[in-house]
């Protein structure tokens, strides 16, 4: 068995010593930790939306991409919006998604991310596969750095999660930064109370 | 072909050197400037290396915990001794489900594996989804970074690969409708695989699950739509808890491409609904590497590639010249444990400037190993015997004050020397440099005098 | 309290001046230092390019030379950082400590150990200074720009002591020559890339002089210089601190 052969050579290879994990009191803090959060979305493309421009924002989304028909709102909040929602059973079906609105459970100040948890109502596929995303925060939920999310955070029980910052992006092609790779083209957040 | 030879190659078109020198630089800078705003950054580099010593310390515990804590979450957990055992794992997995369209996410891993060639001999048509690995995966060769694997491709280059391969419109080599085109032609293939494979960035003891970060969503989509997941690690991406993962996750996407994390941050710590998850801990020679006291730090590398970016020969000699996955400085560690003889070349790389080592957020004594390597090769063997002689004969004349100065006379001699004598096609310093010229009396000559006249 | 000053090979070979300079900066600081006749070398060649029992040699003769002085002087940042960082590796049966911690780089001692205010002399000269990397990285005569720490330069901090000298800033501040030893010629052609793009980035900022702690990256740099018959000058840093125009 090539586990306990590999566990042997480490046992073997290792040199014993007591060196301990090191304390981790550090991480930024912000005076105003919203502020920050927001200036960090900014940074990595995101952009920060009132929940009464919705409406708008979608047009401006059409005015850009071309005219939508399919969104999938999964907020506890009533939205108004002008597209219809799709059935969404297997991870394929959300191809044809063009937006999604979605609730986020954490933001992070130092760099913009927003934490989802594996979602129960929709495929986790739709989060990627959607051309829009749209995230609802609670503000207090804002924390100033990863130390602050990973102290907080319990992934018991929890199958996946991840933290997004911002649209997809890439700039494989000779450094130049494009936005929209194979997630979503936009991402946009609602900051609520 | 060893690196000097390739490099010389690369160099000569001195425009495309420029570009790609600066290229890289851009990235340094990246890096530069967004470590800047964090204040702690060189207390948190300190953090992760301590962290790392104690994992390299205790890894077969941690191990052992981390499968655990897998298994507990529905995980399938595979150990691989070597690359072989890692792509015959693979294929059975995919083989006991019938999978004949594997998409996979950027791995350098499965890179060292080679198990692209190996699922492609077996009729398992294997895509690559990162943008820049599809990219030289159309072109057929290797990466030439682990970040930035077609970084010594210019855009018009790319446009004709995508005319050829895509049916792109000929002569657009807009790097915006290049990246289009490819999420239109990948959005497809994601559809229609019917499994995912992802490395590892880092696989979370106390937790039993992994995280994945990528851009471009590549890793997401290639799990969250197939039900099979597989992700491949080496047996080094460890860390205990979810607490140090932040410290590396704060670590790596600033010393990669400057940003403040990559957007996304997938934890995979379970198999999906209906799904199915695999986990394969690898190996492949790294219980060696455990053993080498000189060289196990090598093994806390996070793959973020900032010792590449920095590293001024990697910049104007690009990846293919190492000759190894893992290019640069970290590769140039790497590569000899794996083959010394034909990787001999690689720890000569360097000017040991130490730009490496002063970047590596984990850090890594890259340039003190690179420096211990060429003892290590030297011992066995793997030394011109010419230069050999020549360090001999000057170890010899060095240790004798006599001798010395009959070394002396011979650098004096240079002098009159006629030209053609000392600038000739062996003379590697006189291709493009002048020799300097021997003082009329040396320091040792001049001294002596000063003492008198005083 | 005596000095030992140990002159590299190189210098006593090729740059005589250097050597004198040092010993004129000493005496005008009226620091009481030997120059002890038998030495030649730190054995750095060797060891750099991996043949540490020809380096250990060498590295002994040095040992028994110098471990006797209150001080060890060097104007070589690179033959300081060998001996402070490679002689532990290279004798292990010796305590390398006590010698190690005496051997001073000429900027580190001028700046740290005699606190020079005022050096009375004149350099009406565009410089750029030359960061030699082991002084940099290993001596830490200056910030480098990869860590996020407090900036300083002990090597500028001096310089502007001098009289009418103005230092120029550079694009890439400290990086490499591509000197590199037996780098220089294993690897020719990044070699002399390196080293051309470091005289671009002092010409692009109207230097006339490059000076640095390592006469060996000035050398390197000085070879394609003359090559090109460009009208750019080495000096090594203790040149312009005795006002050697």
């Amino acid at each position: 068995m090539s586990r306990e052969e590999i566990l042997n050579r480490i046992k073997q290879s290792k040199t014993e010593n007591n060196l301990s994990l090191p304390s981790l009191d550090i991480g930024i803090t912000y005076d105003d930790s919203i502020i920050a959060f927001c200036e960090s979305l900014k940074s990595v493309a995101g952009e920060m939306l009132e929940e009464a421009d919705l409406e708008n924002y979608i047009k401006a989304l059409e005015h850009k991409y071309g005219a939508m028909k399919f969104l999938n709102t999964y907020v506890s909040k009533e939205i108004n919006n002008p597209l219809i929602p799709i059935q969404m059973e297997s991870p394929h079906d959300a191809k044809r998604l063009d937006i999604l609105v979605i609730e986020g459970l954490n933001g992070i100040a130092e760099n913009g991310a927003i934490w989802i948890e594996e979602p129960i109502l929709y495929p986790r596929s739709a989060i990627f596969l959607t051309q829009h995303l749209i995230i609802f925060l609670k503000k207090t939920t804002i924390l100033n750095n990863l130390h602050e999310f990973y102290q907080q955070a319990n992934f018991h029980e929890k199958n996946y999660g991840t933290l997004i910052s911002g649209p997809s992006k890439t700039a494989d092609v000779e450094q130049c930064l494009v936005i929209g790779a194979h997630g979503s083209r936009s991402l946009a957040v609602v900051l609520i109370d | 072909m060893n690196h000097a030879v390739k490099a010389s190659k690369f160099i000569e078109d001195i425009e495309r050197t420029k570009w790609h020198n600066d290229a890289l630089w851009f990235l340094r800078q990246k890096r530069d400037r967004i470590s800047d705003t964090i204040p702690e950054w060189e207390d948190l580099r300190e953090k992760a290396s301590l962290i790392k010593d104690h994992v390299i310390s205790n890894l077969d515990e941690y191990l052992i915990e981390f499968e655990n804590n897998a298994i507990r979450n529905g995980i399938k957990v595979h150990w691989a001794i070597d690359g072989e055992e890692h792509n015959r794992t693979v294929y059975d997995i995919l083989k006991n489900h019938n999978v004949t369209k594997v998409v996979k996410s950027k791995s350098m891993l499965t890179e060292e594996c080679h198990l692209n060639p190996f699922l492609e001999e077996k009729g398992i048509e294997v895509v690559d989804t990162d943008l820049g690995e599809r990219i030289i995966q159309f072109r057929n060769e290797p990466p030439s970074h682990i970040v930035v694997p077609a970084i010594h491709l210019k855009k018009e280059e790319i446009g004709e690969l995508f005319e050829e391969k895509l049916n792109t419109e000929k002569g657009n080599s807009d790097p915006q409708y290049l990246t289009e085109e490819a999420r239109q032609h990948l959005r497809e293939k994601f559809l229609e695989a019917e499994a995912g494979i992802t490395g590892v960035n880092f696989a979370v003891a106390s937790e039993g699950g992994v995280v994945v970060c990528t851009n471009e969503g590549n890793a997401d989509l290639g799990t969250n739509l197939p039900p099979i997941h597989i992700a491949c690690m080496g047996l080094e991406k460890i860390v205990p808890g979810k607490e140090e993962l932040a410290v590396f996750l704060r670590l790596l996407a600033r010393s990669a491409t400057g940003q403040p994390i990559t957007t996304y941050t997938s934890h995979f710590f379970g198999p999906r609904k209906d799904g199915e998850m695999h986990i394969i801990i690898v190996d492949n020679g790294r219980s060696k590497i455990l053993g080498e006291e000189d060289f196990k730090k090598s093994l806390a590398c996070i793959r973020c590639g900032a010792c590449i970016n920095t590293c001024p020969i990697y910049r104007r000699s690009g990846g293919h010249s190492y000759g190894y996955v893992i290019p640069g400085p970290i590769g140039s560690v790497l590569a000899p444990h794996y083959n010394m003889k034909k990787h001999q070349s690689l720890p000569f790389a360097s000017t040991l400037c130490g730009s490496c080592t002063n970047v590596c957020p984990v850090k890594i004594d890259l340039h003190h190993q690179l420096l211990k390597w060429r003892e290590v090769l030297t011992q066995q063997g793997f030394i011109k015997p010419s230069k050999k002689l020549m360090m001999k004969l000057m170890g010899i004349a060095l240790n004798s004050s006599t001798l010395y100065g009959i070394a002396a006379f011979f650098a004096k001699s240079l002098r009159w020397m006629p030209r053609f004598m000392i600038y000739h096609s062996l003379n590697k310093w006189g291709n493009q440099r002048e020799i300097p010229e021997p003082a009329k009396e040396s320091f040792k000559t001049a001294f002596k005098k000063h003492k008198k006249s005083k | 309290m005596t000095v030992g000053l140990f002159i590299p090979c190189y210098i006593d070979q090729f740059y005589p001046q250097v050597g004198m300079a040092t010993v004129k900066l000493l005496e005008k600081f009226g620091i009481d230092f030997e120059y002890p006749f038998e030495q030649t070398c730190c054995g750095q060649p060797m060891a750099n390019s991996g043949c540490t029992s020809d380096a250990k040699k060498v590295a002994e003769k040095f040992y028994n030379e110098f471990i006797n002085y209150d001080q060890i002087i060097c104007p070589s940042g690179s033959c300081v950082a060998m001996i402070k960082h490679q002689y532990p590796h290279l004798l292990p049966d010796k305590d390398i400590k006590p010698l190690s911690e005496k051997t001073y780089e000429l900027v580190e001692f001028l700046t740290e150990i005699s606190e020079i205010n005022q050096l009375e002399v004149s350099y009406p000269h565009k410089v750029g200074i030359h960061q030699s990397c082991h002084g940099l990285r290993e001596l830490k005569l200056a910030s480098a720009t990869e860590l996020r720490i407090d900036s300083y330069n002990k090597v500028e901090t001096l310089l502007k002591k001098v009289k009418d000298i103005e230092i120029i800033s550079l694009d890439r501040s400290d990086e490499c020559c591509g000197f590199g030893g037996m780098f220089s010629t294993y690897e020719e052609a990044i070699s002399c890339s390196m080293g051309n793009d470091r005289i671009q980035d002092h010409l692009k900022h109207q230097a006339t002089i490059i000076t640095g702690v390592d006469m060996s990256c000035l050398m390197h740099l000085e070879g394609l210089i003359k090559r090109q018959k460009s009208p750019l000058q080495v000096k090594h840093i203790a040149e312009i601190l005795v006002g050697e125009q």
